[in-house]
């Protein structure tokens, strides 16, 4: 299995709270695209947090590629897993430009590396012509494109799409479902995605699972 | 290793929970010191301050808070409802305006009022020239105290106004538009505007209160009976740091009294408003003698609260000019603007770090220990110098046991200590104006950086900093002038033979020559207004800027 997800239980702090997830198991393998959906509320998007590491389970196991990232014993910050996450309003930092934004993963990478993977990406994108733009200068759905091409810029062993199309128009969502079909092709990614609507789920990936009351 | 993953989770042994971790002590020290001298023998007027005094400077303190606590309440959630709900003539001028008052000390403004007042003053001179009237009762029979509560409540009423101008701002139009078509204006504000605004206006009451229980120079000036003039009292009048420690002591308790009293008021709030960006709160235009009786009321508080007091100092300044520059005025300025300087760059970057970690490494300490960061600005200046040169003098005889070679009272008689003891004291200011920047901002930007293989250092400064500026340089500013304007510290602990600008003003007015205030006062004005007006604009350009967007 590329990612393990075994017994993990999570609530968020305070007295009484509820377990979001409660023993919950998962496992994809690598180069598999998989959908996650639920009802609101039933930890679709804490599932995503607790991979990528920015929320921390009371108890339970993640394992990424082999290398267990989350256990009782682990706790491998989220900057070192290695996963790429779009989010919901995408957070593309508003005071850099789309190359800027995109480029921002690549520091690793020489100057010239990291300039020829910048126009790869652009061009992956089709965002050449914008890149100069800042986040507030273009639409919605070329925000989204930015946001997946910076998750996908510095090569993440595995993509964390949380509801990435949740705030298009439902006229743009047809092409853009199309687009990150293409992309991740393309890319061949190992991709987690996340959303309440089936359509984007089955537009994408190649099976889907449930998280909540089924 | 189960361990040192979840410390590490934490944020144990990093450099910015290091940050929280040293801001807290700082706050701390000075309070065990002061602390520690509850178990020291008391002083030898202690007896007689407790049988013969105590009482006076209970009632005389309570009396003159809640007076001016009340005052500005009133005159501070007035103008907010006249200038948030009410379009008139000058509205945009008195939305700015009206924040200028926070520019003028008290004490300033008590020592200008009482040239504008006085028996040589504008006031009684046109009425004795021109209507043969002698006011000259107005300055004699009129109580002390109420003169004081007028200074507090003119000067200080920015605090309510600026909380509840903030709240009522962001509201949303369906409230106050069901309101109204349910029962008029007159319901409007005491049935929903009032008890919505209560929180907001009580927090700047609060704020109100706790200036109040810090000042000095007004009561000093009115020669009243407070704790603060007390505490003086007896550290410079009797020489008795034990009594003054007793008294500064039982003042904390009372400020406590005030923070418990602001705790239970945001308790006992059972509802939380939702306020929604659709469409805000739209203005009703004013015409006749209402829109006449508004620019009235705001033309008044204006008067009252900046513009008279400025007058008065530039009257004194045309009289008093050709004398006033000199090299101790030079050496005050560049002293006062030096150490402001560097208090409010060691707030911003101890306030940015605490917030930073209470963000990204939350445990069951941080919350009180960034709750206890904050209490400086509730404790009053006099208390808090005591608890700081006790502090220090103590370390500075470590100091001299260990290191020999170092001069006697290294960090006592170092501005150091003032740096420091401002440092605590305007902490909280900057710690609010770093935690709305990030607030604005969220987490987003921050995780989306993490994801990408950035650090939480890295990400501070390519992601966070450059986000959360307007809010850093706005706390900056808002710290500094605060300082500017601070006059208790500054006059306990500023080195020998060295001058603030506010312990400057608070000599010359000591020694009667308050023409000579004139200078050092409008300094202290210029530099307060042109900060907090620049704050305001940016403010309002970000608004725009956020908007826009």
């Amino acid at each position: 299995m590329f990612l393990e997800i075994d017994n993990l239980y999570f609530s968020y702090p305070g007295k009484h709270r509820p377990w979001i997830l409660e023993g919950y198991r998962f496992g994809m393998e690598a180069g598999e695209k998989v959908g996650i959906s639920g009802p609101s509320g039933q930890g679709k998007s804490t599932l995503l947090r607790l991979i990528a590491g920015l929320e921390r389970p009371q108890k339970g196991q993640i394992v990424i590629d082999g290398e267990i990232v989350t256990s009782a014993e682990h706790d491998v910050t989220p900057e070192a897993r290695q996963v790429g996450m779009v989010f919901q309003d995408y957070g593309l930092f508003p005071h850099m430009t789309v190359a800027q934004n995109i480029a921002y993963g690549l520091w690793r990478l020489d100057k010239k590396a990291r300039r020829e993977r910048l126009e790869t990406m652009l061009e992956l994108t089709r965002m050449q012509a914008f890149s100069t733009r800042y986040p507030y200068e273009i639409s919605g759905g070329q925000q989204q494109r930015v946001a997946l091409a910076r998750a996908l810029a510095p090569n993440p062993k595995l993509l964390l799409l949380d509801e990435p199309l949740s705030n298009l128009d439902a006229s743009l969502k047809v092409e853009i479902r199309r687009e990150m079909r293409e992309l991740m092709e393309q890319s061949q990614v190992t991709c987690l995605f996340v959303s309440h609507d089936l359509d984007d789920l089955h537009a994408v990936c190649e099976r889907v699972v449930r998280v909540g009351a089924a | 290793m189960e361990i040192r993953a979840a410390l590490l989770r934490r944020g144990f042994g990093n450099g910015w929970t290091a940050i929280r971790a040293f801001s807290f002590l700082c706050v701390l020290l000075p309070f065990l010191a002061l602390a520690s001298g509850l178990f020291s023998p008391p002083g030898e007027h202690w007896p007689y301050v407790r049988d013969h005094l105590l009482w006076a400077y209970c009632t005389e303190t309570l009396v003159v808070t809640l007076g001016a606590s009340a005052f500005a309440g009133a005159l501070g959630v007035s103008l907010a409802w006249s200038v948030s709900l009410y379009d008139f003539r000058g509205r945009r001028f008195f939305d700015l305006a009206l924040v200028l008052p926070l520019a003028i000390p008290p004490y300033i403004a008590a020592y200008a009022y009482e040239g504008l007042l006085g028996y040589t003053g504008v006031i009684q001179v046109f009425f004795r020239d021109h209507f043969d009237i002698s006011l000259a009762r107005l300055t004699t029979e009129i109580p002390a105290q109420a003169w004081a509560i007028w200074i507090f409540g003119v000067t200080l009423f920015p605090y309510v106004y600026l909380l509840s101008r903030a709240f009522l701002r962001h509201q949303s139009a369906a409230i106050f538009e069901n309101a109204l078509l349910l029962g008029g204006r007159a319901r409007l504000f005491w049935r929903v505007g009032l008890p919505l605004l209560w929180p907001s206006a009580t927090a700047g009451v609060i704020l109100v209160c706790l200036e109040v229980l810090n000042d000095f120079g007004v009561s000093s000036h009115y020669g009243l009976t407070t704790f603060t003039t007390a505490i003086f009292a007896a550290w410079f009048g009797m020489g008795d740091a034990d009594t003054a420690i007793r008294l500064a002591l039982i003042l904390l308790a009372l400020v406590f009294f005030v923070l418990l009293v602001r705790k239970a008021l945001h308790n006992a709030r059972r509802y939380h408003v939702v306020s929604s960006q659709e469409k805000w709160l739209s203005l009703h235009r004013l015409r006749g003698f209402p829109q006449a009786g508004v620019l009235l009321f705001c033309g008044l508080v204006f008067l009252a609260g900046f513009l008279a007091p400025l007058l008065q100092m530039l009257h004194w300044l045309r009289l008093s000019w050709r004398g006033a520059f000199t090299a101790d005025l030079g050496y005050a300025l560049l002293y006062t603007l030096g150490v402001s300087g560097a208090a409010a760059l060691c707030v911003m970057i101890a306030a940015t770090g605490t917030v930073n970690a209470n963000r990204l490494f939350k445990n069951r300490l941080s919350a009180p220990l960034s709750q206890g960061a904050t209490l400086g600005y509730a404790i009053p200046s006099a208390v808090l110098a005591i608890g700081a040169i006790s502090f220090f003098t103590g370390a500075d005889r470590w100091l001299a046991s260990c290191f020999p070679f170092l001069p006697e009272r290294f960090l006592s008689m170092s501005s150091f200590l003032l740096v420091f003891a401002y440092g605590i004291r305007f902490f909280s200011i900057g710690y609010q104006s770093v935690e709305a920047g990030f607030a604005k901002i969220g987490n987003v930007y921050t995780e989306a950086s993490r994801t990408l293989g950035r650090g939480v250092s890295a990400t501070f400064f390519r992601v966070d900093l450059p986000m959360i500026r307007h809010a850093l340089l706005g706390g900056s500013a808002l710290v500094f002038i605060d300082i500017l304007k601070e006059l208790p510290l500054g006059l306990l602990l500023r080195p020998f033979n060295t001058e603030t600008l506010g312990t400057l003003v608070y000599h010359f007015a000591n020694n009667e020559a308050l023409e000579e205030t004139a200078l050092p006062s409008l300094c202290i004005v210029f530099f307060g207004a042109a900060f907090l007006l620049l704050t305001k604009l940016g403010e309002k350009g970000e608004e725009k800027r956020v908007s826009g967007n």
